[in-house]
């Protein structure tokens, strides 16, 4: 069929064709958003490879030596003859090795947690906004519900009544957390399944379900992701407060929160690195998320300055 | 307009009525009271009649009834430790908490709001990427690990603040108060800046959005082409539009603050609610923990309900009706 | 030093003196030059249309006379005087003081601060730049209004911008625009967010206002039809280039340049029709050659008469609630489409026109199913196509499919273009791979895109591609039926034309049926065999394109007939006479009972709507 292609404003369009690179790329650009990205990778790494990184399990008691308790950082181990980096803590604990394993229970807390709520989320929040009617004002009231309480005193009050734990803490979080994911979830899927694309293929008779997982999903990711990364930032500062607080976990499992919660009353007696050096270890993990999160957000909203 | 008024504290209403169910609910789900309250040298017919006392023996719709009925006439129980009315221990330590977050909300707009408007006029200026990282920083930083920086640094070693208490208080309207006295300023400001820096982040980023969004607006334009000065096309024109979602973020989590004060009082030994609040999960005080949570649940219904109205105030594009939910 | 206190020069002397100016936007590397070299002048009362489609740098032009464009990310060459007075060397205090004083300019849309009164936003002018007191302001606000002829003006000043209509919206920014007597006037593209109706009666005040006024006006606009209606001159710009300037009637009657005559043969013209039966494709020319492009298509054959019909709609009807107040009661309904009858014949086009609020694709997304509607019968060669006993989604796909109006949102953009073509073929057909490759290679050389597109993703495209994408996706399944919703409104002039000659085509060799919504009368000249004109809900006229057209009968249908701009400079002196109608809104209270429906035939198989309530308060 003989078809003229004399379109003014075919060359305009992008030549790129690999989306995925393209973002890698201007990831990379910003060199805070690296910053944080490679730092982010060294505490998760650090925190897998905890017992090859550090020379003592601060929870097996036999390793523990009492008559090395509140040493200074740089003093030497009176049992082993090497220095500890961090000092050490009222029971002799060396303070990397006891950051390093709270890093592993605060990070697991923290992810685990946000992608639970984030599954739980997503799920409610893009069927709200593709379902539409009763069901959806149900989810839609019981988010403004939920959200309507600070996290801080709901999680308070989950574990006053459940008591302290890693579960309860990681339950609580998620029960917190869920309703952020929900109400991102249904407004992007709003926007989204508004747009023609998603009725172009209602017409060219694709299933419902196909519509939802293959066209709808993809194209929600990006903002969910954005919203995942911050809430795992925020899942570790909560569960650092609860257990500062007391109600988080137990003391068996200390998380980089109890361990500063436990150095808080030798603090003004001058041994300020139980409790600062942990929580530095909090605050650049924090940070590190962070900062990802910030970038991943310039990345895939793209705001076009003009 | 009244009508929706009318309407929506309907809904305000209906929320307490949720929330006396989940509390209850929750409440007795907290240990065996029981066990708490009687103690264990107690003979059986003792046991037997402290719990018809408590009505503990009585079918749980009843005690719920009885809970509700104690509610209408602001009867929330004696707490097991003071052995006063929950509800008066509470309401001492009402005014330092909302002297504290009061402060620090006005602390968080304060330099929130600017710093906001300066980046978001000027997105590439090194100063603008300076504040918009160490906003990141800002709500980073737990709350908690800030407050005891704030003490080990200004208090220990500079010796600058003081790190705990309210310190010389001005009884107004029967109420005491620390912002009046210079004493008590310099042990508020610690606490409330402390509180205020995470919320002092959010309005910064807020802010800068705003002004990103209305800036390329064509009423931007057309305020430039009608020859108005920048100054103000930017304080007349854009501030307005830009301050709308600030203002109504502002209002909706100022609950948010009170119940972050919970970590504030407890570093500065602050008397407040929230202070006591965890002091009363530690100690199962069970009629405290009631009494407090039926008072945040009243005064964010109450807040929640003064933003809807404020809002509509404010934006001529929403009509009352129309904001059932956000 | 305010311009209007000087004297005024010379009557020949330019208001406004562009020359050399090239405006560049700060990119990765370096300056991107979006206009280049561009050279013009304004005389005193001159009215210069600058015409261009997206990305010609009309609008740029625009704002770098302004001072608007922000001088960190853009840089301006070349002069700009006003007056005699450089404007490019002034600080940027002073040419706030030029601006909207001796020289002001109104935008597109909504470009009224939703957050202010009406009043307030025009005093503000009034006191900031004429110095007058807040009384003295209120009272010139008024008579602001009342010159741009808005109706009970006093009471509009307490309105908040969004209590307006478009139209209204868009005078109130003319007023703004004339508050200080300005000598020039710059109009970016004022009338095309708005209804033709509306469009014609803001382009007769602005006509009038410069009369009045005796201002200039540098009109920027993509709409050749208005172009020929309003300017005295005409440049023509095309990605950055002025190409060519001279006096409207030069540009039409004799344009030199290749791209302005590829760009006038792509216009549909209103009535150039007359005397034919049948859709004519557009006869176009290469813009780089200024030759007439090869193989322009000979004129579709009729539709089979007396065939029997492909799609059946008979009385549709179809209601929205509206609800508000306390308890969020129903307080009355939007009848968006009330009793509409009409069927297509297999191989004819039908086109059903009106304007915002008419229904039109209201009716099309209830035969497409995507709307649920409340009562009538849809029939598609015997299935019943909607309603709770249609046929199932997976026939109903073979037979009928749609063509959306925005061309980058109807594609996924996660699937590559190969994919999206292959999609509905692996769900529908028991095809082996290599006959769907096949498949998907002949779809995308039917609409004239390289198989090796496949590969790509649809951002890769510009947006007449995409559009032609969107038609082999619908194509497809090789339907019978082919509903285009606005498909071609989003697009530009040249590539608008194109589209509709791919459609004709596609059309004759597969003996479709096209169901086409537009609001473009001159569009739908082109490509109907019928036509159906909507207002308000229903169908007020329905008939042969060729008796509608030459015979309109309904007050609407004439009013929009009038309305359309039509791209010929010697009518331009035709005045259609001011009045400052709204169109009406379909809102109606609870329990309203239409009327039933009374048609009149006029002509053979021409009907007219006989229900003298449904009509423009203006015909």
């Amino acid at each position: 069929m003989p078809v003229d292609l004399v379109d003014p404003f075919a060359n305009e369009a992008e030549e790129t064709a690999r989306p995925m690179r393209d973002l890698i790329r201007s990831y990379f650009r910003s060199p805070i958003g690296t910053f944080g990205l490679v730092l982010m990778v060294l505490i998760v790494l650090a925190a897998v490879f905890a017992p090859f990184l550090s020379f003592q399990n601060p929870y097996d008691l036999l390793q523990l030596d009492i008559l090395d308790g509140q040493l200074k950082p740089g003093e030497t181990s009176a049992a082993y003859g090497y220095p500890y980096m961090l000092g050490t803590d009222d029971q002799g604990r060396d303070m990397f090795s006891a950051i390093l394993y709270g890093l592993r229970i605060s990070l697991g807390v923290g992810i685990l947690s946000a992608t639970t709520a984030a599954l739980i989320g997503a799920t409610l929040g893009l069927v709200a906004a593709y379902h539409g009617g009763r069901l959806e004002s149900i989810i839609m009231r019981l988010v403004d519900f939920q959200l309507s309480f600070p996290t801080i005193l709901v999680a308070l009050m989950i574990l006053a009544v459940m008591g302290k734990g890693i579960g309860n803490v990681i339950l609580a979080l998620v029960l917190v957390e869920w309703a952020t994911f929900a109400r991102t979830a249904r407004g992007v899927g709003l926007v989204e399944s508004r747009k023609d694309y998603i009725e172009a293929s209602h017409v060219l008779g694709v299933p419902s379900w196909r519509i939802l997982l293959r066209h709808l999903l993809p194209n929600c990711i990006p903002p969910l992701i954005v919203i995942a990364t911050v809430q795992v930032a925020r899942a570790i500062s909560l569960e650092a407060t609860l257990s500062f607080l007391g109600v988080g976990v137990p003391i068996t499992e200390p998380s980089l929160g109890l361990l500063i919660s436990n150095g808080y009353q030798y603090m003004f007696s001058g041994m300020y690195w139980m409790s600062v050096f942990p929580g530095l270890a909090l605050l650049v993990t924090i940070v590190a998320i962070n900062l990802v999160g910030d970038r991943l957000r310039d990345v895939l909203n793209p705001r076009k300055d003009t | 307009m009244f009508a929706s008024i009318l309407q929506r504290v309907g809904q305000a209403v209906f929320v307490m009525f949720c929330m006396t169910i989940v509390v209850f609910i929750g409440m007795n789900l907290i240990g065996n009271p029981i066990d708490l309250l009687i103690s264990p040298n107690a003979t059986p017919v003792e046991r037997q009649r402290l719990i018809a006392e408590f009505g503990l023996d009585q079918a749980i719709w009843v005690q719920y009834w009885r809970f509700l009925v104690g509610l209408a006439h602001l009867d929330l129980g004696v707490s097991y430790i003071f052995n006063e009315p929950a509800l008066r221990v509470i309401l001492q330590r009402f005014p330092a908490t909302m002297e504290l977050a009061l402060m620090a909300t006005f602390l968080s707009v304060l330099i929130g709001v600017p710093l906001g408007l300066y980046a978001g006029l000027r997105p590439y200026s090194p100063v603008s990427r300076l504040i918009m990282t160490s906003s990141i920083l800002g709500f980073s930083l737990p709350t908690f690990w800030v407050g005891m920086m704030f003490i080990l640094l200004f208090s220990v070693q500079l010796g600058w603040l003081p790190s705990s208490g309210r310190g010389e208080t001005v009884t107004v309207f029967g109420m005491q108060w620390s912002f009046l006295t210079l004493d008590g300023l310099s042990h508020l400001l610690l606490p409330a800046l402390n509180l205020a820096l995470f919320k002092a982040s959010l309005i910064l980023r807020l802010t800068r959005a705003g002004v990103a969004e209305v800036l390329p607006q064509d009423y931007v334009r057309l305020a430039h082409a009608k020859g108005l000065s920048a100054r103000r096309v930017v304080y007349v024109h854009v501030l307005k539009n830009v301050m709308i979602p600030v203002v109504t973020v502002v209002g909706l989590e100022f609950g948010s603050v009170i119940a972050f004060s919970v970590v504030t009082e407890t570093i500065f030994a602050w008397p407040g609610m929230g202070k006591l609040i965890i002091d009363s999960i530690n100690n199962l005080d069970r009629p405290i923990i009631v009494a407090y949570l039926m008072i945040i649940v009243l005064l964010f219904v109450t807040i929640n309900l003064v933003v809807d109205i404020l809002y509509t105030v404010l934006d001529p594009r929403v009509q009352f009706s129309k904001t059932g939910k956000r | 030093m305010a311009f209007s206190a000087q004297l005024r020069p010379e009557e020949t002397q330019p208001i406004l003196s562009v020359s050399g100016l090239t405006t560049s936007f700060k990119v990765a590397r370096g300056w991107k030059p979006v206009v280049r070299n561009v050279s013009f002048d304004i005389g005193p009362r001159e009215t210069l249309a600058v015409v261009g489609e997206s990305g010609s740098g009309k609008s740029v032009t625009a704002m770098s006379i302004m001072g608007l464009l922000n001088p960190r990310t853009s840089l301006i060459e070349g002069e700009i005087r006003f007056d005699g007075t450089s404007l490019t060397r002034l600080s940027d205090a002073k040419i706030r003081r030029v601006r909207g004083s001796d020289m002001s300019m109104i935008f597109q849309d909504a470009s009224l601060n939703p957050v202010y009164t009406v009043g307030f936003q025009l005093t503000e002018v009034l006191r900031l730049k004429r110095g007058m007191s807040r009384s003295q302001a209120t009272e010139e606000a008024v008579t602001l209004l009342e010159k741009v002829r808005i109706p009970a003006a006093r009471k509009r000043l307490g309105d908040y911008p969004h209590q307006l209509s478009g139209g209204m919206r868009q005078r109130v920014a003319i007023a703004m625009a004339l508050a200080c007597k300005p000598r020039l006037l710059i109009a970016d593209e004022p009338t095309t967010a708005l209804d033709v109706t509306i469009q014609a009666q803001i382009i007769e005040l602005i006509k009038l206002l410069q009369d009045e006024e005796h201002m200039s006006v540098m009109f920027i606009t993509h709409d050749m039809g208005v172009v020929a209606e309003v300017a005295d001159r005409t440049a023509v710009m095309f990605r950055g280039d002025l190409v060519e300037t001279g006096t409207t009637q030069e540009i039409f009657a004799r344009p030199r340049e290749a791209y302005t005559k590829a760009l006038l043969a792509s216009i549909p013209r209103l009535g150039s029709m007359n005397g034919t039966d049948f859709p004519q494709p557009f006869e176009l020319i290469d813009h780089r050659t200024g030759e007439p492009v090869a193989a322009a298509a000979t004129p579709l054959p009729a539709a089979p008469a007396g065939s029997l019909s492909l799609l059946d709609v008979d009385q549709l009807s179809l209601r929205f609630d509206v609800r508000g107040g306390y308890l969020n009661r129903l307080i009355g309904r939007v009848h968006a489409v009330e009793d509409v009858s009409f069927s297509i014949a297999p191989g004819e086009t039908l086109s059903l026109v009106g304007e915002s609020g008419s229904g039109k694709s209201t009716t099309a997304r209830a035969i497409m199913g995507l709307s649920s509607m409340v009562r009538g019968d849809i029939r598609l060669g015997g299935l019943v196509a909607a309603g709770p006993k249609a046929a199932p989604r997976s026939v109903l796909c073979r037979k009928q499919q749609m063509i959306f109006q925005d061309p980058f949102a109807s594609l996924d953009p996660r699937f590559r273009v190969g994919d999206l073509l292959a999609e509905p073929l692996r769900l529908h057909l028991k095809l082996q791979e290599t006959e769907i490759e096949q498949k998907v290679v002949a779809l995308l050389r039917d609409v004239g895109l390289r198989p090796d597109m496949a590969q790509r993703f649809p951002h890769q495209f510009s947006g007449g591609q995409r559009q032609r994408i969107a038609i082999a996706r619908a194509l497809a399944l090789d339907p019978q039926l082919v509903v285009a919703d606005e498909a071609v409104s989003a697009l530009d002039v040249s590539v608008k034309a194109q589209v509709i000659n791919l459609m004709m085509e596609i059309q004759r060799e597969r003996q479709l049926s096209y169901l086409f919504i537009s609001h473009d009368m001159a569009v739908v000249e082109r490509i109907s065999h019928r036509v159906a004109v909507m207002y308000l809900g229903r169908i007020v006229e329905i008939g042969p394109r060729r008796s509608v057209f030459e015979n309109p009968s309904h007050p609407y249908t004439r009013q929009l007939m009038a309305a359309a701009p039509v791209p010929d400079p010697s009518r331009r002196q035709l005045r259609r006479g001011l009045v400052a109608d709204e169109i009406r809104s379909p809102i109606r209270p609870k329990g309203f009972a239409p009327a039933l429906t009374r048609m009149i035939e006029v002509a053979p198989d021409h009907f007219v709507l006989d229900l003298p309530d449904h009509a423009p308060e203006f015909p």
